[in-house]
C-alpha cells in the first residue's frame, strides 16, 4: 500500500475565470493534453482560462505508469498532481465547469458552460480526451454501481473472495484481470477477437494466475441480476452457443470513445469513430479552434503523445494570434 | 506501515500553519484486525510530524471504546479543545485516504474549510439528526472528496451532523450490508445513498433530501 498526499509543492498563481474579459485562449478539458496546452499557451504570455471538470482526466483512474519519460515507475495519479501543480505555477485562470456548445462569430469564440456561464475568446482549444465505452447490451446501464464496473482501481477490492469477469483483452482488459487475479475467487477474462491485444508482459503476468480463465472468441449479450449482478451471458462467437457465468461484477476495459459531443457552430469535423479531425498542427477545419490529445484523430492514445499535442495546439495557436 | 522520508517532509511542509492541538484517538484489536499495526504505525508516524498533534491508542475492550460507540477497528477519532469532533476514520487511512487523514486533521487544527458562505448557511441550518457513511477503498482516487465533503459538513454542523468513513474492503459484511459495490458510496441516514464524488452542492441536496 501506498501514500498518496494531495499537496502543493509550489507557488498556487492560479486565479478564477474573468466572464467579462475575452481570452486569448480558452482551453477546454483538463487531461494531459489540455494541461500541456494551457502550460504553453500561459508560458507564451497568452491570457488562458482553462474550463474543466476534474484535473488529470483518464490518466488518474490508471494504475502504473511505466513508459512515460522521466518517472519509471508513477501511479497516474501521481503524474496528473505533478501537471496540475506545474501549470497552477503561472497565472493561469480556472474554473471547474464543462463545455456545453462552442459558438464561433467573426473572429470571437463564446463557449457555453454546463453551469451556463458564457466565456469569449480568440482561439480555443479542445482537449476533452475520451471516455470508456459501454458494452451496450441488456443490463449494463441498470446495473452501474450495482457490479458493473468502470473504474477498475477504485472497485477491484470489493471483489474479493467472489468470482468476476473482465471484458476487454486490451492493456486495460489484462491489468485489470491481474489486479483482481490476486483476490478474486475466479476471473474470466472475455474478448471478441481470438487473440489478446495487450503487452506480451502484461500477458506473462496474467497467465502466471491459476484462477483466470481466458475465453477469445466470446462476447457479452447480456447482464442479469435482482438488485446486484449476479451472471452474465456471453455467447460463443464461432457456434453461437451461449453460456450463463455465475459472477458478481462484470469489468467493463473494451476501450474509449472521444468526448467529442459538444456543439459546435461552424461545425467541426469528425471521423467515423466521432474524433476531431486535426492537421499535424492541430489545425480543426474551423479558424482559430484547435484539437488536441485523445479526442482528435492523432493516433496512439497515450500520455506523452496526448501532453504532446496539447503542447503543439497551443504553439498553433499563438501564431494563428499573431498573424491577426 | 511506515512512512516514507519524502512523504514526511511533505507532511511536515502542510502541518506548517497548524494552529490548535489535535488529539487523535485510535482504537485497535488484537482479534483478527488485519491492518490495526499498520494503523498505528502509520498514526504515531504523523503525530510525530507536529507538536500540535497528539496521539492516544486504545483497545476497543476499552471504556472509552464503549463511551463512543466504537465497535470496529481500526477506528480513529479526534478532539479538539476536549471535545470530540464528529468524524471519524474506519479502517485505514492509506493510499489516497492519506490525504483525507492530513486534510481533516488541517481542517480540525485551522478551522479552514473552504466552503462557500451561502451553502455554510444551508449547512447550519440543519437541525435534526444526519448520519453520512462513505465507504471508500484505498486505490480510488476519487474517494477522498467524497470522505471530505462529509467531514466538512459534520465539522460546520457537529450538533447534528456526524460523518464517518469506511475502508470498504476491511469491513465486508458491512460493505456487504450497505450494498456497496462501487466507491465512494455515501449513505446518508441508512436511507438516501449515491455512488460517486459529487460537487458540495449536489451532496448538500441529498443530504437534505434525508
Amino acid at each position: 500500500m501506498q501514500l498518496f498526499l494531495n499537496k502543493e509543492e509550489v507557488k498556487d498563481n492560479s486565479k478564477p475565470v474573468d466572464y467579462n474579459k475575452i481570452y486569448d485562449t480558452v482551453v477546454i478539458g483538463g487531461g494531459p493534453a489540455g494541461l500541456s496546452a494551457a502550460l504553453y499557451a500561459v508560458r507564451k504570455g497568452m491570457e488562458t482560462a482553462l474550463i474543466t471538470e476534474e484535473i488529470g482526466g483518464e490518466v488518474t483512474l490508471t494504475w502504473d505508469i511505466e513508459n512515460y519519460l522521466g518517472f519509471p515507475k508513477i501511479t497516474g495519479y501521481e503524474l496528473a498532481k505533478k501537471f496540475e501543480e506545474h501549470l497552477r505555477n503561472f497565472p493561469i485562470s480556472i474554473d471547474n465547469d464543462k463545455g456545453k456548445s462552442i459558438k464561433k462569430e467573426k473572429e470571437l469564440i463564446i463557449t457555453k458552460t454546463e453551469s451556463g456561464k458564457e466565456i469569449k475568446s480568440k482561439t480555443l482549444i479542445i482537449t476533452t480526451g475520451k471516455r470508456h465505452r459501454h458494452l451496450n447490451v441488456k443490463g449494463e446501464e441498470e446495473f452501474i454501481g450495482k457490479g458493473v464496473v468502470y473504474c477498475a482501481t477504485c472497485d477491484a477490492p470489493l471483489f474479493k473472495n467472489k468470482d468476476v469477469i473482465v471484458v476487454g483483452g486490451g492493456n486495460s482488459g489484462v491489468e485489470a484481470a491481474i489486479e483482481l487475479a490476486k483476490i478474486a475467487k475466479n476471473v474470466y477474462l472475455i474478448e471478441i477477437m481470438d487473440k489478446l491485444f495487450a503487452d506480451k508482459i502484461l500477458i506473462d503476468r496474467l497467465n502466471q494466475f491459476k484462477n483466470v480463465s481466458i475465453m477469445l472468441g466470446h462476447k457479452v449479450k447480456e447482464i442479469k441480476g435482482e438488485n446486484f449482478v449476479t451472471s452474465v451471458l456471453v455467447e460463443d462467437t464461432k457456434n453461437n452457443k451461449e453460456k450463463d457465468i455465475k459472477v458478481d461484477g462484470i469489468f467493463v476495459e473494451i476501450g474509449l470513445i472521444p468526448n467529442s459531443d459538444i456543439e459546435t457552430e461552424p461545425k467541426i469535423e469528425k471521423n467515423k469513430y466521432g474524433e476531431i479531425i486535426v492537421d499535424q498542427y492541430c489545425n480543426t477545419n474551423v479558424p482559430g479552434i484547435f484539437a488536441a490529445g485523445d479526442v482528435t484523430s492523432v493516433p496512439e492514445k497515450q500520455v506523452i503523445i496526448a501532453a504532446g499535442e496539447g503542447a503543439k495546439a497551443a504553439i498553433t495557436a499563438f501564431k494563428y494570434l499573431q498573424k491577426q | 506501515m511506515q512512512i516514507p522520508e519524502e512523504i514526511k517532509e511533505q507532511v511536515k511542509a502542510e502541518f506548517a500553519d497548524l494552529k490548535n492541538k489535535v488529539k487523535i484517538k485510535l482504537f485497535t484489536s488484537q482479534d483478527d484486525c488485519t491492518y490495526c499495526n499498520d494503523t498505528e504505525e502509520l498514526i504515531k508516524g504523523v503525530s510525530e510530524l507536529s507538536d500540535k498533534i497528539e496521539f492516544e491508542s486504545k483497545s476497543i475492550k476499552d471504556e472509552e471504546a464503549k463511551k463512543y460507540e466504537i465497535n470496529l477497528a481500526p477506528s480513529i477519532i479526534f478532539e479538539t479543545d476536549n471535545k470530540i469532533s464528529p468524524i471519524r476514520f474506519n479502517g485505514i487511512p492509506a493510499g489516497y485516504e492519506f490525504s483525507s487523514l492530513i486534510e481533516t486533521i488541517k481542517f480540525l487544527s485551522t478551522n479552514e474549510l473552504d466552503v462557500p458562505a451561502n451553502i455554510v448557511d444551508k449547512i447550519k441550518a440543519i437541525n435534526k439528526n444526519i448520519n453520512i457513511k462513505v465507504f471508500v477503498t484505498v486505490s480510488c482516487p476519487y474517494c477522498p472528496q467524497a470522505v471530505i465533503t462529509g467531514f466538512k459538513f459534520a465539522m460546520i454542523n457537529p450538533q447534528y451532523i456526524k460523518a464517518e468513513m469506511y475502508e470498504a474492503s476491511e469491513f465486508p459484511e458491512l460493505a456487504n450490508k450497505y450494498g456497496v459495490r462501487a466507491v465512494p458510496k455515501v449513505v446518508i441516514n441508512d436511507k438516501i445513498s449515491f455512488e460517486g464524488a459529487l460537487p458540495v452542492d449536489s451532496y448538500l441536496s441529498k443530504v437534505l433530501e434525508a
